[in-house]
């Protein structure tokens, strides 16, 4: 049994903050090797340093019993080491060879690329991987998942020993996944060491050889996959703290507030949202689910006016709001809660003041006229800090400079102390730690109780069957199914999510 | 509440950097000089005493100061709103231009109104200028900076032809208007000087730029739209109309600073009387457009950079243009400066703030 | 029959400057930069190699020093926004500025001179003459005895397709500019490859530069880039960089040059005709924007 990979003292930090801390993590050659943890764990940042992506502040690392170090991507990729990415990183204009080729393309002549060559040894490496491609096409034009398995086929071409996949299934439907864990027993047979990160249990236990959980920075344990149970193992990765259990008192709902009737949403010509119809209460948790890309952000899109409908009608309080603006929306009485928090949600280069006022500038209390009311506006900023519990040294810092969970308080408090009847709230606990997932759950319910309308959007299981009322499901642009939480398990929603099954 | 310290020493590093970036630039451009022969001792007399060796002197020079500041906050507030404007030569030529017009063609008003009238023609013909562009960038999404430029050109061309055809005062050699009528010249501050009660009417509009900007809702919505316009049209903010009111209110100040020029110092429209100051502007509105004061202060120091460059010119053979090899040493260097100094100040921060990572 | 082939030959001769410019943009551009400072590049080259020109006495000399003086510029330019992170277009712009002061400086200080430099001595660029061409007498007259980077810069094209799209070079890149995590995944340099593409785009630029004043006009004026280098921009982002499409727009900017010379004053006032080109521009701008996102969206 040889190691492939063998860290000895990992540390790394940015700034204060400690994202590795002293991890001794070794795998072995020949096996799948998974990477639990929650966001922010500090896994994406192990993986970086064995890429070269990252240089660590201490400890040392050894591939294939050689002690090495990765100084960049480069030298990762001498010592065999592929990475295949979240995101990405092929060029959608070039051929499969173009792409595969890309940085180490073999030559004639002194000029002129021999794709010939290439497109030889990646054929090879398509029919292993059992992915009959089309090789004179951009790839753009493929599917996500195909090119999600060319990534794979990229880094094998490039002499990979040493695969790591940073979640590779984060954007894969349910089969697909399936499909790619094949593939990747497949390579395990092939000889290939796979280290894949991710973060759900599943896929730990029905693939790795041996399972790594990071919590916090630190490496908890590393254990054989048939040493350990699902309940150990959450616990090691969030820790003592318990699960998130949420008491929920059944009330009746109000009237429909939000109706929304044969909703289509285009982007250019494809149609991402299909004829979408249901209705949100007050007094309701509305949660939508689904697997990513399936509408979601386009129909929340459609809901708030920063993208138009293109058929259906959506209602408001009994009047139909398709062609009002934004500002017309949110003054009748919606507030959102944007899934992309530092590209949507804030302004990170101004202070946390002006992130504070956005929205509530058009209020009677805050303006006369064009004159905004500062003083007013600092008093009710100043309440919201403390409401919200956002760490912030003052008003006027940038609000760049806060945590990623305090970014999400202050955004959260933002949007709910607007006060409106309506609120849209996508992904809330993303990124963020227990302590504030559980406060922003308790927030959703207090103002469930108080009978606002609140539509969640979430992929999160917990959280969705936690938190909802109703549960609807997208796929494939259509909504699939309406249902309670008590009437559904798990499986039977996963099956409504790879669209297997639908009930409307 | 360590917060008004930490905000008082950001300010204090951002003015250290920024005079320090001048002095710099200043060093560099003594240097070069004196590596060119030039015996600094008279580059800098000569400099000190076209700015600030008579009161007639330093007339001028406030009075390129003015100007300065109303192209510089031509480029500033579209920029803060997250729009180019670089089209400020041409928004003053059309505003001097429809300002000259005004002057001569309407007779017999009062001088208060006559002049204010005036004044109001050279702002629209700016802004009406800048509309173009806008309108281009905010329907079609057509780059704002190539078109800007463009409509410099065809300013310069379209001005051109009136001053050369149609409007070109009567037996005169060169191309240009009739000069205005009596009622409509700014009574100027010194004999002789450039400098006229225009300056007043700058510093009331200087004044009604900071107001807006600190205290209304447009310069908060142009700050967000500036920082992040997918934010701002997330909280509601109408995003084209707030920057398309950005881009005509830049053009109707660029166009005030052509009035100035035609009512209080030329009395006429001439082909290339700005000079190309709306580059100035531009260079200008690059490093100060988050503040009014900051645009004062640097508009001020320009202004003595070009002013002195007159004396330089007239005594030792020095091409006025220089000073603009000064100004874009000082903005590269102030660009570059708040870069390092963005770092370093990180690096303090972070070692002396605790608790703010989760 | 005459007069046409003299509005041809005039349309080419004009298309030159345009098209060399816009071919060095398109290395920019494709490799995810654009070139905001081909203005400031094309009027330092064009002095620096007049100069030259006619204190050697030698049009190599100048083409040499006018093309190492946009290269100097384009360096500058590049460590500004790869190493420093600076605002491409500040730092273009800034450029642009910087230059027009330097020329003016120089012309001012050793040739007392306000706008513009001539002199007796400019060794211009030599007139190229293919004795081949001589049997057809409408080729030759239409083809023949051009200034040396006319030619050129139509070959220019050809070679500066073949980069782009058969070379490796060419593939990382037009990969740096549509997926610069491609790039840095592949273990190159993005900053290498685009400070190799900043380097060519300030050569061409630099050719450009040197062709207006060493070749079109035989003189050097402080006015005589005149915008060209935003509206070579302006074609770039036209054809996002595509020098076949670069090549079409800029022989309509050409024949649009040309034309507006060849309109008499006394039918149309010389202004008029001048505007062509700007609102071509404009047109042009709009017509790619209609089609296009906003070429700013290829910058991380």
């Amino acid at each position: 049994m040889t190691l492939a990979i063998e860290t000895h003292q990992i540390t790394k930090l940015y700034g204060d903050t400690v994202a590795n801390d002293h991890i001794d993590f070794s795998v072995i050659e020949g096996h799948i090797h998974a990477v639990l943890g929650e966001n922010g764990a500090g896994k994406t940042t192990l993986v970086k340093i064995l890429f070269g992506e990252e240089m660590p502040t201490e400890g040392e690392i050894k591939i294939f019993g050689k002690t090495v170090t990765i100084h960049n991507p480069a030298e990762a990729l001498d010592l065999s080491i592929g990475f295949i990415h979240q995101h990405f990183t092929l060029v959608n204009e070039f051929t499969i060879a173009q792409n595969f080729a890309l940085g180490i393309e073999p030559c004639n002549n002194l000029f002129f690329c021999d794709y010939d060559t290439v497109n030889k040894k990646v054929k090879n490496i398509l029919d292993m991987l059992e992915m009959p491609l089309k090789l004179d096409v951009p790839v753009g034009s493929f599917s996500v998942e195909e090119r999600q398995i060319m990534e794979i086929g990229k880094a094998l071409y490039r002499g990979a020993q040493i695969l790591i996949l940073d979640e590779p299934t984060s954007v894969l439907t349910p089969q697909k996944i399936e499909k790619l864990l094949d593939i990747l027993r497949k390579l395990r047979q092939e000889g290939k060491t796979i280290i894949m990160i991710t973060h759900k249990l599943e896929e730990a236990f029905s693939i790795a050889d041996e399972i790594s959980v990071l919590r916090k920075g630190v490496l908890v344990a590393t254990l054989p996959h048939d040493r350990v149970n699902r309940e150990q193992l959450i616990r090691m990765m969030v820790g003592e703290e318990p699960l998130i259990t949420l008491k929920k008192e059944d009330h009746p709902f109000g009237d429909a507030l939000v109706q929304v009737r044969n909703l289509c949403v285009n982007n250019y010509d494809n149609r991402i949202v299909k004829n979408v119809s249901f209705e949100i209460h007050r007094g309701e948790i509305f949660g939508l689910t689904g697997v990513g890309g399936n509408g979601q952000a386009e129909l929340v899109e459609a809901l708030i006016g920063m993208r138009p409908a293109s058929e259906g009608d959506i209602r408001f309080d009994g009047k139909s709001v398709v062609h009002w603006d934004i500002q017309k929306r949110r003054l009748s009485g919606m507030a959102y809660v944007p899934e992309n928090r530092i590209e949507r949600g804030a302004a990170v280069s101004l202070s946390i003041l002006d992130n504070l006022v956005m929205g509530h500038h058009y209020l009677p209390e805050f303006h006369q006229g064009l004159l905004l009311k500062y003083k007013n506006l600092q008093s009710f900023a100043r309440d919201i800090i403390k409401d919200f519990e956002v760490v912030a040294s003052s008003l006027e810092i940038n609000a760049g400079s806060l945590s990623g969970g305090n970014l999400q308080k202050l955004i959260i408090g933002r949007e709910f102390s607007l006060n409106t009847p309506f609120l849209i709230v996508a992904y809330p606990s993303q990124g963020i730690d227990i302590r504030t997932t559980k406060y922003v759950h308790s927030e959703l319910i207090r103002r469930r109780d108080t009978g606002y309308a609140i539509l969640l959007v979430s992929g999160d299981m917990d959280e969705i069957f936690n938190l909802s009322d109703r549960i609807g499901v997208m796929y494939s642009g259509e909504l699939v199914a309406i249902t309670k939480p008590e009437e559904i398990n798990r499986f039977e929603l996963g099956q409504y999510m790879v669209g297997s099954r639908r009930n409307c | 509440m360590k917060a008004p310290h930490i905000v008082r020493r950001k300010i204090v590093q951002h003015a250290l950097s920024f005079v320090s970036a001048i002095i710099l630039a200043l060093v560099i451009g003594l240097a070069m000089l004196a590596l060119d022969g030039f015996a600094l001792k008279d580059v800098i007399n000569s400099a000190f005493s076209s700015t600030f060796a008579s009161s007639f002197r330093f007339a001028n020079m406030v009075s390129r100061m003015i100007i300065i500041i109303l192209v510089a906050l031509a480029a500033a507030i579209p920029f803060k709103a997250g729009i180019w404007n670089i089209g400020g030569d041409g928004q003053l030529a059309v505003g001097g231009f429809l300002t000259a017009l005004a002057g001569f063609y309407i007779i017999g008003l009062p001088p208060v109104f006559h002049v204010s009238l005036a004044i109001l023609a050279g702002m629209f013909g700016g802004a009406l200028w800048a509309s173009i562009s806008a309108y281009i960038r905010l329907k079609f999404n057509a780059n704002e900076i190539v078109t800007t430029i463009m409509m410099n050109y065809l300013a310069v061309l379209l001005t051109g032809y009136l001053v050369n055809y149609p409007f070109r005062a009567p037996g005169s050699s060169n191309a240009e208007t009739s000069l205005i009528r009596e009622s409509a010249m700014l009574t100027r501050m010194l004999p002789l000087s450039n400098l006229s009660s225009g300056m007043y009417v700058v510093l009331a509009a200087f004044l009604i730029i900071c107001f807006i900007d600190w205290k209304t809702s447009w310069g908060y919505e142009w700050r967000v739209l500036g920082a992040n316009d997918e934010f701002a049209r997330y909280g509601g903010v109408k995003d084209k109309r707030m920057r398309f009111l950005s881009m005509i209110i830049g053009g109707a100040l660029a166009g005030l600073a052509g009035a100035i020029l035609v009512l209080g110092v030329n009395h006429k429209y001439m082909l290339g009387m700005g000079g190309g100051v709306g580059f100035t502007g531009v260079l200008i509105a690059l490093i100060a457009a988050n503040s009014p004061i900051l645009i004062l202060i640097v508009s001020m120091i320009f202004a003595i950079l070009q002013s002195g460059m007159i004396g330089l010119e007239s005594k030792l053979g020095v091409a006025t243009e220089y000073s603009s090899i000064l100004q874009s040493v000082i903005i590269l260097l102030v660009i570059t400066r708040s870069q390092a100094w963005s770092s370093i100040s990180n690096l303090l921060t972070r070692r002396s703030l605790h608790g703010k990572h989760d | 029959m005459e007069n046409t082939i003299e509005f041809l030959r005039a349309s080419i001769r004009l298309t030159t400057p345009l098209l060399m410019a816009a071919l060095g943009g398109a290395f920019m551009q494709v490799s995810g930069v654009p070139n905001v400072g081909m203005e400031g590049m094309m009027l330092i080259a064009a002095l620096v190699g007049y100069i030259f020109c006619f204190t050697t006495g030698s049009w190599v000399m100048g083409l040499f020093f006018g093309v190492a003086a946009a290269v100097i510029v384009g360096i500058i330019y590049a460590i500004f926004v790869l190493r420093l992170k600076a605002d491409i277009f500040a730092v273009g712009i800034t450029l642009n500025i910087m230059m027009g002061g330097i020329a003016a400086y120089i012309i001012r200080r050793y040739y007392d001179q306000i706008s513009i430099l001539l002199s007796q001595d400019a060794k211009l660029l030599p007139i190229l003459s293919f004795s081949f061409l001589d049997k057809s007498p409408i080729l030759n007259l239409l083809l023949n005895n051009y200034s040396l980077l006319i030619p050129i810069s139509f070959l220019l094209v050809a070679a500066t397709y073949i980069v782009f799209y058969k070379t490796p070079f060419g593939f990382w890149l037009r990969a740096a500019g549509s997926n610069p995590s491609a790039v840095s995944a592949s273990g190159k340099s993005i900053t290498g490859i685009r400070l190799s593409a900043f380097v060519i785009s300030a050569v061409f630029c630099g050719m450009a530069g040197v062709h207006l004043s060493m070749g079109y006009l035989g003189m050097f004026a402080l006015s005589l880039v005149a915008g060209r280098g935003f509206i070579a921009l302006a074609i770039v982002l036209f054809g996002s960089g595509n020098p076949i499409i670069v090549l079409i727009a800029s022989l309509i900017f050409g024949i649009a040059d040309a034309a507006s010379l060849r309109i008499p004053t006394e039918v149309i006032p010389p202004q008029f005709p001048l505007m062509l080109p700007y609102i071509i521009t404009i047109l042009a701008i709009i017509l790619m924007s209609r089609y296009a996102r906003s070429f700013t969206s290829s910058e991380q």
